[in-house]
């Protein structure tokens, strides 16, 4: 049996490099993701004598991240800054494929390109993402298929724009 | 099978949902199966386009000792909120105790002398003692009222004496 300072480290370990990438991919700079990385496992150490109950760390790790980041653009009081939460790439002018996607992915709404971002970006599996969103697994499935449905749909109509 | 079935069976091999078992009893179909084939290869196509387009490669970053960081700002965050608690109780009882020895300043200056004779010191003390019976055991009232009934009746019997 692990203490629940083990546990906070063995997690950070773990997961504080891709929590950090979700997050600076969402925030205006590094220091800020740095921050709320900081925020982040502050909330774990603050809730260490719930460890143990946690079955899905990674994903429990993910919704404190994805609260926190939430958090923070709320304070911000700029409706436009909460868009922020759902990454947006930058297009990417050598590929047109690949910038049509991204364009696609950004056209998608806000509940779609979230659920597909955790899954593809993140690579969580249904169940996690049942943990971060707090929606259920069927919730979590039509999300999917209606966000690949959309891209796929984009994908046909922009290959045909494109002989 | 039904369209809407394999469509969802498609998807979800696409996003790599599907059993092992489930995937090969799919793959079986596919291949009795060229427009459902065609089907799948386009929605795998379309997810791997997608995972790229989400997956920008970041620099790899270093991440310090946060962690112990962030223990020590717990258990300082822990100390102050002590500390501030222990702040707030002792000035909230240092206030209670102020106010309560000015109340009983003002009720004693306000109360009128009572005469010497046994009636009247009887009844007073009957006063007190029903006064005393009301309040809570460690009040500063009760302490008061009955520091003010032992000089009194020091002085009653000084009295008497002479």
């Amino acid at each position: 049996m692990q203490s629940a300072s083990e546990l906070v480290d063995r997690w950070y370990g773990q997961h504080a490099s891709e929590l950090y990438n979700y997050l600076v991919k969402r925030c205006p700079d590094a220091a800020t993701a740095s921050d709320l990385l900081q925020e982040t496992f502050l909330q774990v150490v603050r809730h260490s004598d719930q460890l143990a109950k946690v079955t899905m760390p990674r994903a429990w790790l993910f919704a404190i991240a994805r609260n926190m980041l939430a958090r923070h653009y709320r304070r911000q009081r700029d409706p436009q800054a909460i868009a922020q939460l759902w990454y947006e790439p930058a297009p990417d002018p050598k590929d047109d494929r690949l910038a049509a996607m991204q364009e696609a992915i950004r056209e998608l709404p806000a509940e779609l390109r979230d659920t597909l971002e955790l899954r593809l970006e993140q690579e969580l599996s249904y169940e996690e993402i049942t943990h971060v969103l707090d929606i259920p697994i069927g919730t979590v499935r039509s999300r999917l298929h209606n966000a690949v449905r959309q891209l796929r749909d984009a994908m046909r109509n922009q290959e045909e724009r494109i002989p | 099978m039904k369209p809407d079935v394999l469509e969802r069976l498609l998807m979800d091999s696409a996003l790599g949902r599907l059993d092992p078992d489930v995937e090969a009893l799919l793959a079986d179909h596919l291949a009795g199966d060229p427009a459902a084939a065609t089907q799948a290869r386009e929605l795998q196509s379309v997810v791997r386009l997608a995972t790229d387009a989400v997956r920008t490669p970041l620099p790899a970053i270093e991440l310090p000792g946060q962690i112990h960081r962030l223990v020590w700002r717990r258990r300082t965050e822990q100390v102050f909120a002590l500390a501030a608690s222990f702040v707030v109780g002792a000035g909230i009882t240092a206030l209670v105790f102020h106010a309560n020895l000015r109340r009983e300043n003002v009720a004693a200056s306000r109360t009128p002398a009572l005469p010497n004779s046994p009636t009247v010191a009887g009844t007073r003390t009957a006063l007190v003692a029903s006064k005393l019976d009301s309040l809570p055991f460690w009040s500063n009232q009760r302490v008061v009222l009955l520091a003010a009934a032992a000089s009194k009746a020091g002085a009653d019997s000084k009295e008497r004496l002479q």
